[in-house]
């Protein structure tokens, strides 16, 4: 279990979004994790530049 | 693998699809490599979101703007860019990783004028499940990241939010991958102090 109160397997479970065996205490730091990743796939692109736009379809920068 | 007829169709074809299912990022990036615009715009829907978010967790200052540094400099090295769609995925947040590094180095050596930066609502733009975060304001959840040292936040928000394996994070970091289980781990056990000390179980 290590120093940490629960071991480096432990964390992997989490960082993949399970909770290990027995550990209900950890669900708070799991749920964290589960929010975090959650975010970063509801987040929706960014508007893109025109500038990014002119270069990808090969058009003159718009800034130039 | 695609037939030679399927290929010498035009590109914007391939991305199109009537049964619903989205175009493969190996796909994407094939057509993308080889100069379609329109194979690169759809790698941007689909990964930029994913992007902006990186770098909203690490408080870039403009996450929305540096997203769009990010693909360009993709744009410009595609070309080179070998590998499959995972280490597509991977390279992609090397670069993001390094502009946020830039960009860090730069707020550093300006001083900050007006409001804060983060007061954005892009969190909660869509439905996210933890609802004990999501009730929390967004600053206070990004707070929780900050208890983190810069090299536990790195391998956090790598490993989470980019989802990237231990052996890629190892790789960007230039660290062994011992050394990334031990941060993610050490990590962990700093957000849970945090979270028990602040009454969230």
């Amino acid at each position: 279990m290590g120093f940490l109160g629960f071991s480096r397997r432990d964390a992997e479970h989490i960082i993949d979004g399970g909770l290990p065996p027995g550990r209900a205490d950890l669900d708070g730091v799991r749920r964290l994790a589960a929010f975090m990743r959650a975010t970063s796939q509801v987040e929706p692109p960014p508007p893109m530049s025109v500038d990014l736009y002119c270069q990808i379809v090969g058009f003159p920068p718009a800034t130039a | 693998m695609q037939s030679i007829d399927e290929r010498a169709r035009p590109t914007h074809t391939r991305h199109t699809t009537t049964a619903g299912a989205p175009p493969s990022l190996a796909l994407l990036v094939d057509d993308a490599r080889n100069g379609s615009a329109h194979a690169f715009e759809h790698i941007y829907r689909r990964l930029a979101g994913q992007v902006a978010s990186y770098l909203r967790w690490h408080r870039a200052s403009d996450p929305d703007g540096l997203t769009n540094e990010v693909f360009a400099q993709v744009h410009c090295n595609m070309a080179r860019f070998r590998g499959d769609d995972q280490r597509f995925r991977s390279w992609l947040f090397t670069i993001a990783h390094h502009r946020m590094i830039d960009d860090r180095r730069r707020s550093s050596r300006q001083p900050r004028v007006g409001g804060d930066v983060d007061d954005d609502d892009s969190y909660g733009s869509g439905d996210v499940e933890e609802d004990a975060f999501a009730d929390m304001a967004h600053d206070e959840v990004r707070d929780l990241v900050a208890v983190l040292s810069p090299d536990q936040r790195d391998v956090v928000l790598l490993r989470v939010v980019a989802d990237l394996s231990v052996e890629e994070v190892a790789r960007l970091l230039d660290k062994r991958e011992g050394a990334v289980k031990a941060l993610q781990h050490r990590a962990l056990a700093a957000l849970r102090r945090h979270l028990v000390q602040h009454g969230v179980t």
